[in-house]
């Protein structure tokens, strides 16, 4: 399949869309709009770069997230994808690692019992600032992998291409940050 | 015989790995027999595995109803600078 651009219908197609997205990274609307205008025109600028192998949203969405990546370089922020950080390695803070224990949840990491109604309290409006906070405290590269997985839905296969990581390796960082975030919940929303 | 059991025994810390890895749906046969085991057995990590479900109901949640848009007068503008753009080359 061949894919064109409709530059006249792109305000409406994916005006929307690209700003939750750049959102999502940078929780600031004027800039995110701006983003989202200057994707529009580099889009126009680089018209014959376009090669119809992938829809007009993919292409855009990437025009738009090398502009979110420059916006974290000019803020000084760590690189979008640095490898060091992608491989950080944070089980130690909640596994035992001395000979006999190895593995076992380190004591004052347990995960603890949550309220029994848990599942209704994810119903609540503001339990999603706090989930929100508790992403935004993560690196830029783990809330990537999140946007990539929970906004793009995209497979585990296309996320693993993108940031150019085995599956083994994809696993272990959705690990890292299922710790993280559960430890934060736990701690601000959930506990009893 | 107690090598096969040995086998099938799994930490924590690898328990919780193949929690998150059974969100996606990935994990293979022997895997999720490991850890529905570990479960079985380990009530924290079970505590763990239920409380992940959540967490990943929330996320997809999180991100698929985030509400902001653009208003009509916003895109209709966006356009008109769109379309100038675009004649002019």
């Amino acid at each position: 399949m061949e894919y064109v651009l409709n530059p006249e219908k792109w305000a409406d197609n994916y005006a929307d869309y690209l700003l939750r997205f750049a959102m999502m990274r940078i929780n600031q609307l004027e800039l995110a709009q701006d983003l989202v205008q200057e994707t529009f025109f580099s889009a126009i600028k680089s018209k014959q770069q376009f090669k119809g192998n992938s829809s007009e949203k993919t292409w855009l969405t990437s025009i738009l997230k090398n502009k979110i990546i420059d916006e974290y370089r000019k803020k000084g922020r760590k690189n979008y994808i640095e490898e060091q950080e992608l491989y950080e390695d944070n089980s130690f803070l909640f596994f035992k690692n001395t000979e006999g224990e190895i593995g076992q949840w380190k004591e004052n990491e347990l995960p603890q019992a949550w309220e029994k109604n848990a599942l209704d309290k994810i119903e609540e409006k503001e339990y999603y600032q706090v989930l929100r906070q508790c992403v935004e405290k993560l690196n830029p590269t783990q809330q990537g992998l999140l946007q990539e997985k929970y906004f793009e839905e995209n497979s585990t296969e296309k996320i693993c291409k993108e940031f150019n990581i085995s599956k083994s390796n994809y696993w272990v960082i959705l690990h890292r940050i299922n710790l993280l975030l559960r430890k934060c919940i736990e701690l601000n929303w959930f506990k009893k | 015989m107690k090598k096969i059991i040995q086998s099938l025994m799994i930490t924590c810390q690898e328990a919780s790995l193949l929690t998150s890895k059974s969100q996606d749906n990935k994990l293979k046969f022997s895997e999720r027999f490991k850890l529905f085991l570990h479960i079985k057995l380990c009530p924290v990590c079970y505590a763990f595995y239920k409380q992940i479900g959540i967490l990943h109901e929330s996320l997809k949640n999180m991100f698929k109803y985030s509400n902001i848009s653009m208003s009509n007068a916003e895109k209709h503008s966006l356009q008109e600078k769109i379309n100038q753009l675009v004649s002019n080359r």
